[in-house]
């Protein structure tokens, strides 16, 4: 079995080249190449550590604490799946997307970047579950970051530089609070590795373990967007480009937290429980509300996975195996949806140049797959059975309800009153999407994609000139559907949240020995 | 097995017809397209039916599990659930066969009938669930696809789905919260072990559960004051669509109130439920009944749209059957349940009448419409029958069930309630009178001369609708026999019966009897009118007010705002009533939340920083502040 170092080796061996070389076309089929092996290797890891127990990664046959310590369990090998997975299903979508996502100079040689800059925030991802060491962790948590900050303001229009640079100083702040926490706690253990750090603030002041944890789990929270901390996401995710929109809300912030939630328990034992739980309904209560007076699809969706990290969040703070278990099939859950409906609305934005919902009226008739598994994401999402949404739902409300404490009885009030929140918002979306195209509508959307956007197929754009011309009530719009590729992406991610829903007990059992692995450590 | 052939007809149904929506789409051959959706539907619904009625002997008896969706869930016939699955599959086909020709502009509604599949799916699957957490997904599954069926329409159509969305919504997750309280108090969701173990519970555990459940059944029965998002969804539908939600949509909420009553937890817990006298659930449920046959019956008086108007009445009627099942008595049961049937009849035939009329004319505004009597028939005497029947006038199926509920309502000790309920027959012959007035009498608008009756593929279903009333007024002891049959089953003292009416034990009721002298009656005045001397037939503008002679121009236009008077007391009160402005104001609440949450994300970059260094020492104080 080839060693999972591989998993960041070869990320950052590609980018590098991909930089080299400097073509386009070469970057994509590098990227696409080197991340198709990944995910192709991940499921074997996966049995191998289902079957065998953990995989202690030993580099230089240098033991920790001297040498830089790697693990795969079942928990880090059930990351490392989702990741190349929806890693190598962005990148199929971005090959035909990325093109018209950049409109600035320059944007054809700044292809290889995006490309550059996707492999090497996977390769952040995959070091981040995989780490052992606390300054490790830093490392790559970093990796991630700087990547994703840059990637956010990849189409260099005004909004999303802005975006970037706020979640650029956030970062920084979280990043500075980590930093602190990792040199407190190195001042009492003497180690890096988190066993170790774990051991000696136990016998720490308590005072003193609690600072470390919260500045740690503060910092860390800034990329999990915890409330109050993720204030940047609804700009950073509704102005990046959506297959990077599709990364940050699909993995990104749920890798963070479920580090976050693990070193919770290794380091910190349960000092922060009660007060994640705390934040975490808020973020279901402020996340659900605010989507719903959004009037930007992305910026709606953004807030949604606010509401959606707050969900997963107050599982995993009920502190029970089954509560981890619960919150994983959210998360997991939450990946295919949420991907899916950012995907999906990167192409609503292309065809017609506005960011705002008002502007998809009727959009259906031209886009009918698209519009297809935006509804059925939509209601995966909300939770209407038989979609994965519903199950995982369901399993958290009997979780919280198991727990028998206040905060459990909060939760399901607070997760039942979110949903119909949830429903009510995106469900105007898709009312909109199937909504009748009023002339007006049609002309601004034909103005837009002759406009601006040169883009997918001059058969379509000439046949919408020709119908802005004549006198015709009813408009009628060419189909532009999504590409291929596209597709393709956006039907695996849909996918699976119709599998999950229909072998729902399969992926139950499949989730158990990942939840007990975050419960275990 | 038969249930699961009930089952599964309807989503091979769904599905076959999504498959064939994505293989030939309505737009490339609009016609072909819809033909064969029209073939399937009509087949499919038809052998669904000929399935219903043949699993009869299926009721009772067995259990059936079916992996839907990757786990077991149980499904089974009772004598309760067949009732409703007979109806439900019945009114399906007849509206299919009315829609054939009465839904107009095939491109406006592509996936009609595909939804229609979904919701009958939906609907047969609460029918048969056999244990709380398959009637809850079953019941999802349900609100989801009334959703998808209501958007099929226009742009207002889609609005009005988006209302129902919210109240489906909130009343899902009352019955989820409700089904997570039973499972974690009872440790099963097997109706049978819910019972036993409700039979030891206090009676404040059973009233809360039985809350749980109830409101989101109340909501789908669209109950005082839970009946805002009907009218606007189902008044917005295609008419011959309207007829279908009105007559057997919202009716799935009575079953789940018989059955949550009556047989899912066993008979006990209404006498727990109800032992207390300040928290007494079946007082209560009367209560919101008999508001639910007043206000909205009132509110339908003043409607200017035939739709609408109807729309209203089947919320009212609504109220007659809950008061009549909360009652709890044989007769109040039966009478309850009759109901059901009686309403599906009636309000089906009526609004049927009302689509012949919009498909002629295009409008089912009552100011514009008058005097189509002689250009269509039919629709006339289908209306007339109708409205007979809504009003609870004999010789009409809607006379026997309303007699039932009247005197259960005397002889429970409900005066009060009785009285609502007479209140509320009043307000339903005013405004019956209203609508049959101001379609088909009085003077015809000069645009309508050329009026002529609807085809065939309408006339069809609305005269076998006028059989079905009339025949079931007839011998009402053809559907009294099942209700007896559902009570004998759920064990409750079982209606005596007979074919014409009601046993002399119960009270004696004898349609029979009632008809002939009603015949006779009808023969007797029209001897008398024969016997008056002579007739002169004048033109309808062979007319005269305060010496001014009226043409064309000029209609004596008693249609316009009928009962104004009464709208210009009672209106304000109606229009815009405490209801109403409780949801507006709900509705407000978490608009102004989600604006000033919406703005603590300021989009500046120094407050955030600040919510970072303020989360910390809060987080700090609250979780060191102890030590």
């Amino acid at each position: 079995m080839v060693s999972p170092m591989i998993l960041i080796a070869l990320p950052l061996a590609t980018a590098f080249l991909i930089v080299l070389i400097g073509s386009r076309v070469a970057a994509r089929w590098l990227s696409l190449a080197a991340v198709a092996l990944l995910a192709g290797l991940a499921p074997f890891w996966f049995a191998e550590v289902l079957r065998n127990g953990p995989m202690a990664i030993v580099l230089a046959d240098v033991l920790p604490p001297l040498g830089i310590a790697f693990g795969l369990d079942a928990l880090s090998a059930g990351f490392v799946l989702l990741i190349a997975a929806s890693g190598l299903l962005v990148l199929l979508y971005s090959v035909p997307y990325i093109p018209h996502a950049g409109q600035f100079e320059g944007a054809k040689k700044a292809e290889t970047r995006y490309y550059a800059l996707f492999l090497l925030l996977l390769a952040g991802s995959f070091g981040l579950v995989m780490t052992r060491d606390i300054f490790n962790l830093f490392v790559f948590f970093e990796i991630l970051c700087i990547s994703s900050y840059i990637l956010v303001a990849y189409s260099q229009e005004e909004r999303s530089l802005e975006a970037g640079i706020k979640y650029m100083i956030l970062g920084s702040i979280g990043s500075a609070f980590m930093l602190v926490a990792i040199g407190l706690s190195y001042r009492v253990a003497g180690s890096l590795a988190m066993t170790d750090i774990g051991q000696a603030l136990a016998t720490a002041p308590h005072g003193y373990a609690l600072l470390v944890a919260v500045l740690f789990t503060l910092g860390f929270g800034i990329e999990a967007a915890i409330f109050p901390l993720n204030t940047w996401l609804p700009d950073a995710h509704s102005s990046a480009p959506s297959s990077i929109s599709a990364v940050l809300s699909g993995f990104v912030i749920e890798v963070a937290l479920v580090v976050l939630v693990r070193i919770g328990i290794t380091v910190f034992g349960t000092l922060m429980e009660p007060a994640m739980g705390v934040l975490a309904l808020a973020g279901v209560v402020v996340g659900e509300l605010a989507a719903l007076g959004q009037k930007e699809l992305k910026r709606t969706l953004a807030f949604s996975s606010i509401g959606q990290v707050g969900i997963m969040l107050f599982a995993f703070s009920l502190g029970t195996q089954s509560g981890d278990w619960a919150g994983l099939g959210q998360l997991l859950m939450h990946t295919g949806a949420k991907s899916a409906l950012f995907l999906v609305s990167g192409y609503f934005i292309l065809r017609t140049g506005s960011h705002e919902i008002e502007a998809y009226r009727g959009l259906a008739r031209r886009m009918p797959a698209a519009a297809a598994f935006f509804s059925l994401a939509a209601l995966s999402l909300v939770g209407m059975p038989p979609f994965f949404g519903f199950f995982t739902k369901f399993r958290i409300i009997e979780v919280a309800a198991a727990a028998r404490s206040a905060l459990g009885y909060a939760g399901i009030v607070v997760i039942l009153f979110g949903t119909v929140i949830e429903a009510v918002y995106l469900f105007r979306i898709v009312r909109v999407l199937y909504g009748g195209v009023t002339a007006a509508a049609a002309a601004s959307a034909n103005g837009a994609t002759i406009g601006g956007l040169g883009a997918p197929g001059s058969i379509a754009d000439s046949t919408l000139l020709s119908v802005a011309g004549a006198p015709s009530s009813v408009p009628t719009l060419a189909r532009a559907d999504l590409p291929a590729l596209a597709w393709i992406a956006v039907a695996a991610f849909v996918a699976l949240v119709l599998v999950g829903g229909f072998a729902f007990p399969w992926f139950d059992q499949a989730l158990q020995p990942v939840a007990a692995a975050l419960a275990a450590l | 097995m038969s249930i699961t052939t009930l089952l599964l007809l309807p989503l091979a149904g769904f599905l076959g017809g999504i498959a064939l929506a994505a293989l030939a789409p309505a737009s490339k051959s609009p016609r072909a397209s819809g033909a064969i959706q029209k073939f399937v539907a009509v087949a499919g619904f038809a052998l669904l039916f000929v399935e219903a009625l043949a699993t009869r002997s299926a009721a009772d008896a067995s259990r059936v599990e079916l992996w839907l969706f990757g786990f077991p869930l149980h499904f089974a016939m009772t004598q309760l659930s067949w009732y409703f699955i007979a109806m439900v599959t019945g009114i399906t086909l007849v509206t299919v066969l009315f829609s054939l020709q009465g839904l107009r502009d095939d491109g406006k509604y592509p996936l009609y009938y595909v939804w229609l599949f979904a919701k009958t799916f939906g609907m047969l699957g609460v029918l048969l669930a056999n244990d709380l957490l398959s009637f809850f997904i079953m019941w999802e599954v349900m609100s989801w696809c009334t959703y998808f069926l209501l958007q099929q329409g226009g742009e207002r159509a889609k609005r009005a789905a988006g209302g129902y969305l919210v109240y489906a919504v909130v009343a899902g997750m009352l019955l989820f919260a409700g089904l997570m309280y039973v499972l974690f108090h009872v440790g099963s969701v097997e109706f049978d072990a819910i019972g036993k173990a409700f039979a030891g519970f206090s009676a404040g555990s059973v009233i809360a559960a039985l809350v749980l459940i109830l409101i989101p059944m109340l909501i789908e029965a669209a109950a005082y004051p839970a009946h805002w998002w009907l009218p606007s969804a189902y008044a917005n539908a295609e008419t011959g669509i309207s007829a279908y939600l009105a007559a057997i949509s919202t009716r799935i909420g009575i079953y789940g109130m018989t059955f949550f009553l009556f047989a899912g937890f066993g008979l006990s817990v209404i006498n727990i439920a109800s032992a207390n006298k300040f928290a007494n659930v079946q007082e209560v449920l009367m209560v919101i009944g008999a508001f639910t046959m007043v206000v909205p019956t009132f509110t339908a008086l003043f409607q200017h749209d035939a739709k609408e108007l109807m729309t209203w009445h089947s919320i009212g009627q609504g109220g007659y059957m809950i008061v009549g099942i909360a009652s709890s008595t044989t007769l109040g049961v039966a009478g309850g349940l009759f109901h059901v049937f009686n309403h599906m009849t009636y309000v089906s035939l009526i609004l049927f009448s009302i689509a012949a009329v919009e498909y002629r004319t295009g409008t089912t505004n009552l100011n514009k419409l008058g005097g189509l009597i002689k250009r269509q028939p039919i629709a006339y005497l289908g209306l007339l029958f109708g409205i007979i029947g809504l009003a609870g006038i004999p010789p009409m199926n809607g006379f026997v069930s309303k007699w039932l509920i009247y005197r259960a309502l005397i002889l429970s000790g409900h005066p009060f309630i009785a009285l609502s309920a007479f209140i509320a027959t009043l307000g339903t012959i005013l405004s019956v009178y209203k609508l049959i007035h101001n379609m088909f009498l009085g003077q015809l608008p000069e645009r309508y001369n050329d009026i002529k009756e609807v085809g065939w593929g309408m006339r069809l279903p609305i005269i076998f609708m006028m059989a079905v009333v009339w025949l079931t007024g007839i011998f009402p002891g053809t559907i009294l026999g099942v209700i007896a049959g559902i009570q004998k089953s759920l064990g409750l003292e079982a209606l005596q019966y007979t074919t014409y009416g009601v046993a002399q034990g119960a009270g004696q009721l004898n349609m029979l009897v009632i008809n002939i002298i009603f015949i006779a009656a009808l023969l007797v005045s029209w001897l008398i009118y024969l016997a008056g001397g002579k007739r002169k037939h004048i033109g309808q503008y062979d007319n005269y007010a305060a010496g001014h002679f009226l043409d064309a121009s000029i209609p004596y236009n008693y249609n316009y705002d009928f009962y104004a008077g009464m709208d210009h007391i009672f209106g304000p009160a109606l229009h815009k009533p405490p209801v109403k402005r409780l949801e507006q104001s709900i509705g407000a609440v978490v608009l102004n939340a989600s604006e000033y949450l919406r703005r603590l994300f300021t989009g500046n970059v120094t407050t955030y920083a600040a919510y970072v260094v303020a989360a910390a020492v809060v987080v700090l104080l609250a979780l060191g502040g102890g030590r």
